[in-house]
């Protein structure tokens, strides 16, 4: 192990960033509370883990941290990144779009996208999926998990249709 | 201590093929579902509930219980496989798992997992076998001030999980543990929900875990072709499982160790599989020379063993005491209840006209599942062998189809879309944590034991009065803080000597 003194990266300081952010939200939010334990416990906590984050910040950004020697700062390669990004976005429309088209057109639409996304170039592969995947899945949940994926208007044109009722 | 004729009826009832036919099937589906991201060992059970409408009672339970085992299970293929946890008692197989998968060594893991499942699910239930009085009335010590103490005892785990250094692990796990805190609390009142009625009982953690683990892991996928490192080529391999069945038993002080946390672990009611997992794994990494965290098999065996003896000890205590020690086992206290069955001290007094009533009946559960456990074995080969060749696929394939089931699976556990919306958000943060060196399976721990130990500290607190220092005047939880002393100054020693250990070689040299 090699002990190496580095600069301040700022990206560092995205995750103590976030934990401060949501200790923030807390802190915030205890002041509505009305029994005082409660508020006072809480905010102890909070205390406690805002004075663990500052001593992240402390440890590992200006002292430097132990590395087996390859470290690799993150988010560098920015083709490789702008794939993420672009999957990760589809995904968060595909949810979005759910709610509104149902399950079965949601992910027979986003489907294909993600799979273009992440790099596949298959188009029948891709066809197949994205057509039997999100219709055996629906089947699959309502009938045997009794569980009602979001619907839409061709989940209910499947459910109302006779053949699926005298299959299923 | 044991009732032989009962006994001997309870083999006559097995000779019944129906209760003999109920057992792989209830295994099978139990493994597949358990499998699947999202799906919890209770949805795998309640979903196979309408079945045993039609059964009689022992077939009615023992499909159940053989349910309970094959889901635990169950969640370890994918978690090895794709670092994605069926279930969340296997998110502690997923790190040691996962990293083994990457080195090439699929096969040798699922064996090892396979191996260690089935014998901590046997182990607990032999145990139960011979100790099933003296041990529910230990469990019945334990409330409120006590299982505080365990949660407590739980956070030490966080200098295990580590990431990149240790105040990383644990600002992680403390972040986890402050996303615990939202929802309801003892008293009544709502945390940090902002209004939200899907918040009232906190972050699902199911929801939690899929996005941290499995969501935030497809990004990590995409940044190589195929989830086995470049350079290694792997096929799937039965011999190599058995081979590490084998080596399972080599490592027999850490199998009977993580068996007998999980049982105790499972016994203690609301504790669960997870609990038992991270403790048996924390445990075994205290205790082995070899690093955890980049594919140590002890680690697997650890937790297996640990989270599939749970069950063995939350049926004791179900049937028992008539407490359902977690979810599941309350399912299948519900079934039981269905076919007029009732769990508790009274299970066990005879009827003469009732054949599914005194001794005769719980040791007929406790060899089926014995049973069951044994048959885990083939048949989570069998199934494992065939699901492994899924890493032979491209990760560009795999990261859309991966990210379908999370979406799948979160929106499953409740039927909310606004759960799917926070498997998006956990599954950013994972990701972030992780390239940053925190690790997210610290937060996942954080978030399960910290309303475990904040209701149970506020339920303490009622129970004496407003005073919640005289938990101290009780002797379980002096000896459970005691442990949880000793394991944080052992985990400093081992530091300190970590750290003089390369000072002193760099003087040498």
């Amino acid at each position: 192990m090699e002990k190496e003194k580095k600069r301040i990266d700022l990206g560092e300081l995205i995750v103590p960033g976030i934990i401060i952010a949501t200790m923030a939200v807390f802190l915030y939010q205890s002041i509505g509370i009305d029994r005082p334990e409660d508020n006072l416990r809480l905010v102890w906590i909070v205390v406690g883990v805002l004075a663990l984050s500052l001593a992240v910040i402390l440890f590992s950004i200006f002292r430097g941290e132990e590395t087996d020697g390859k470290k690799k700062t993150p988010f560098r390669d920015t083709s490789l990144l702008k794939r993420q990004g672009l999957l990760y976005g589809l995904v968060a429309a595909y949810i979005f779009l759910m709610n509104i088209l149902g399950f079965i057109v949601s992910s027979t639409v986003m489907l294909p996208l993600m799979f273009l996304a992440s790099g596949v170039k298959k188009y029948r592969l891709i066809f197949a999926i994205s057509l039997l995947l999100p219709v055996v899945t629906y089947i699959l949940f309502r009938r045997f998990f009794n569980i009602l994926l979001p619907e839409g208007m061709i989940e209910t044109c499947l459910v109302d249709n006779v053949l699926y009722r005298k299959w299923f | 201590m044991f009732d032989l004729p009962a006994l001997q009826n309870a083999f006559i009832m097995l000779m019944d093929w129906k209760v003999l036919l109920v057992i792989p099937i209830g295994l099978l589906y139990s493994i597949i579902v358990g499998a699947i991201p999202g799906f919890t060992t209770s949805m795998a059970i309640t979903t196979l509930l309408p079945l045993t409408y039609v059964l009689d009672p022992l077939s009615a339970i023992v499909i159940l219980a053989s349910a309970y085992g094959g889901a635990i299970y169950g969640g370890s293929i994918t978690a090895i496989l794709l670092h994605t946890p069926g279930t969340p008692a296997s998110a502690a197989t997923a790190i040691e798992g996962y990293a083994m998968t990457q080195k090439g060594e699929a096969s040798r893991a699922l064996g090892l997992a396979t191996t260690a499942s089935s014998i901590g699910g046997a182990f607990s239930y032999l145990f139960v076998f011979f100790v099933m009085v003296p041990i529910s009335w230990f469990a019945l010590r334990f409330s409120s001030p006590e299982l505080f103490a365990v949660a407590v005892f739980g956070i030490t785990i966080l200098a295990v999980i580590r990431g990149s250094s240790l105040a990383k692990g644990i600002a992680a796990g403390f972040f986890g543990f402050l996303l615990g805190l939202v929802g309801m609390t003892a008293y009544g009142q709502t945390r940090a929900t902002f209004g939200r009625v899907e918040l009232i009982e906190g972050f699902p953690t199911v929801t939690v875990l899929i996005g941290l683990l499995a969501f935030s892991q497809i990004f990590t996928m995409l940044e190589q072709k195929y989830i086995v490192q470049t350079g290694r080529e792997f096929e799937p391999n039965f011999r190599d499982m058995v081979k590490a069945s084998a080596e399972t038993f080599k490592d027999w002080f850490n199998l009977i160790r993580s068996s007998l946390i999980g049982t105790f672990v499972g016994l203690m009611p609301a504790a669960g599989s997870s609990i038992a997992s991270f403790i048996s794994y924390n445990e075994a990494s205290r205790n082995s020379k070899v690093p955890f965290g980049n594919g140590n098999p002890a680690g697997i065996i650890a937790s297996e063993a640990a989270n599939n003896a749970s069950e063995g000890g939350a049926m004791a205590t179900m049937l028992s005491l008539g407490i359902p020690g977690s979810p599941s086992s309350a399912i299948i206290m519900g079934a039981l209840l269905i076919h007029g069955i009732r769990p508790g001290p009274k299970l066990f007094i005879p009827k003469d006209y009732d054949p599914y009533s005194g001794m005769t009946f719980v040791y007929a559960i406790i060899l089926t599942q014995i049973l069951a456990a044994i048959l885990t074995w083939p048949m989570g080969l069998t199934i494992s062998k065939w699901g492994s060749r899924i890493i032979k696929i491209e990760t560009k394939v795999l990261a859309p189809l991966i990210a379908f089931l999370c979406v799948v699976g979160s929106f499953a556990s409740r039927s909310f879309i606004f759960d799917a919306s926070i498997m998006v958000v956990f599954g950013l943060i994972g990701f972030v944590f992780s390239k940053y060196g925190y690790p997210p399976v610290a937060i996942v721990l954080g978030i399960i034991l910290g309303p475990i130990a904040d209701g149970e500290l506020m339920r303490s607190a009622m129970l004496f009065f407003g005073n919640p220092w005289m938990i101290f005047t009780r002797p379980i939880v002096i000896v459970l803080f005691s442990i949880t002393a000793a394991a944080l100054l052992f985990t400093a020693f081992g530091e300190l000597r970590k750290k003089k250990k390369p000072a002193e070689e760099s003087s040498d040299d």
